[in-house]
């Protein structure tokens, strides 16, 4: 199990935390989040491997490691690999990208996970539904005002092409 | 996609090219899962065996020589039901239940985290914190509510409790489900008595629920009794998540922190408020908590900054989210 273990987690493990670091915008919590989320799948497995996809498995078990309030608790004690720059500040560098994924990570937490599950996964709404355990509604809904909250903050027009 | 849109997907995208490298990531699991195999060990000492129930796709059934009994419910009924000792009111958007006081708070799918058999009930909530690592069987005891869209629960009728045989729960335990609207509520419990009282207790929020939260913030909510400090938590969509009405010693603790707030610092925040947040409400004040550092929140006599305190009485029992910003937060939570 060790080996198989091992062998999904060079396959997958740069994955996941990419999405834990688009997620949470902090290197520590990325790496907190995963290595929490595989030592909880872990001891089980053999078992998770025989009745489900891994992936999505052990996806879902970052996603919700990072929606927990616990993780808040344990972010104090772990050093804070990077300043969080002010978005004002940051605008003035022509960062475009950068500005909008900061802005993206001031995103209320719903609407974050379900706008980086959607552009950056690029998940279909009902995966999204399935993974956060809410109506698929629900999920265009919070898509939608994300992106209304992020095209107020950048500044944007709304286009509708 | 809009070119906003796409410009969004490159910014993301971008973001994750700048992830931490995965070197070492397996072995550090392993030590994390030796640490927490050490400390389950410790905690199954104490384990409690119970019951479970599991909701979505999975079919449940009755095991033939004990029907199914049928629970009175009036799902349309608005009428609240007043928090007894004998348990106490949970609502999530517009239905709620009462569950017996000693029922936690939690995911009925994670165990198996903690424990070698289905513990102490818990309530869950969609988008609570749902380790899914499938435990065997798949939940255990406890309520979950439920969005009733995409989910199949046709095996036995809405309102009837019946004893479980299927590998998704615990064995022999007694489970029930009903609906009103768009929402239900899955009840899994160890004895077929208390599953009937619970889901008997099932109603739907037609006007304010026991505590006197309205499933979308309004205008006005009814009056509180003097000493009484009632919290109505509202998610970014603005349904009711949770609500709880607090007396006594807690609540004259919690209207101590709300004043106890140091004035709001002089800045700027650059994204309108969205939630989530809570209303609270005494008998001569109310306010909103957003759970944002930067807007802090409005009670009584001006603006303040979120403080420990605060959210240690505004966050209810068993709350997952997250706080944006810069927040101290309270060593503990309310259970």
């Amino acid at each position: 199990m060790t080996a198989e273990f091992d062998e999904w987690v060079a396959a997958r493990g740069p994955g996941l935390l990419r999405l834990a670091y688009v997620l949470t915008g902090n290197r520590a919590d990325a790496e907190d989040a995963v290595q929490d989320a595989l030592a909880r799948a872990l001891p089980r497995w053999d078992h998770i491997r025989s009745v489900g996809d891994p992936d999505a498995y052990v996806r879902r078990m970052v996603v919700n490691a990072h929606t927990s309030w616990w993780r808040k608790f344990r972010k104090r004690e772990t050093p804070v690999a990077e300043a969080f720059v002010p978005v004002a500040e940051r605008a003035t560098t022509g960062e475009d990208r950068d500005r909008v994924w900061r802005s993206c990570l001031r995103l209320p937490e719903a609407q974050r996970v379900a706008v980086v599950l959607r552009y950056y996964e690029q998940l279909e709404y009902a995966e999204i539904a399935a993974l956060t355990g809410v109506a698929e509604g629900s999920v265009r809904s919070r898509v939608s005002r994300g992106l209304a909250a992020l095209r107020e903050e950048l500044g944007e027009e709304h286009d509708d092409d | 996609m809009t070119d906003f849109e796409d410009r969004l997907t490159s910014a993301l995208h971008s973001a994750g090219d700048a992830a931490p490298d995965a070197t070492g990531l397996a072995p550090a699991a392993r030590r994390r899962a030796g640490v927490r195999r050490r400390r389950t060990a410790l905690t199954s000492a104490a384990a409690v065996v119970a019951v479970g129930i599991v909701v979505g796709g999975v079919a449940l059934q009755g095991d033939g020589d004990e029907g199914p009994s049928q629970v009175a419910t009036d799902p349309q009924s608005s009428s609240a039901a007043v928090p007894t000792d004998e348990g106490r009111v949970e609502t999530w958007h517009d239905v709620s239940v009462t569950v017996p006081s000693g029922w936690g708070h939690g995911s009925l799918s994670t165990w198996c985290i903690e424990g070698s058999e289905p513990g102490t009930p818990v309530v869950e909530r969609p988008e609570g914190v749902v380790e899914d690592i499938a435990c065997t069987p798949a939940t255990g005891y406890g309520v979950r509510f439920f969005e009733a869209a995409g989910q199949h629960l046709e095996a036995f009728s809405p309102g009837t409790v019946n004893k479980s045989v299927g590998q998704e729960f615990p064995r022999k335990s007694w489970q029930g489900w009903d609906q009103a609207g768009s929402n239900g509520v899955l009840v899994v419990a160890p004895t077929q008595d208390e599953a009937e009282r619970v889901l008997a207790s099932f109603e739907r929020v037609t006007g304010v629920d026991a505590n006197g939260c309205t499933p979308h913030p309004a205008d006005s909510t009814p009056a509180v009794a003097p000493g009484d400090l009632r919290l109505c938590r509202y998610g970014v969509d603005d349904w009711l998540e949770q609500s709880e009405l607090l007396s006594g010693r807690d609540a004259a603790a919690a209207v101590a922190a709300l004043g106890a707030a140091p004035a709001k610092g002089d800045r700027m925040c650059t994204m309108a408020l969205t939630g989530p947040r809570i209303h609270v409400t005494t008998v001569d004040a109310q306010g909103w908590v957003t759970l944002d550092a930067c807007h802090g929140f409005a009670w009584v006599d001006g603006e303040h900054d979120l403080t420990a305190d605060v959210l240690y009485w505004v966050l209810t029992p068993g709350w997952t989210g997250g706080v944006d910003g810069d927040v101290p937060l309270p060593e503990m939570l309310r259970q």
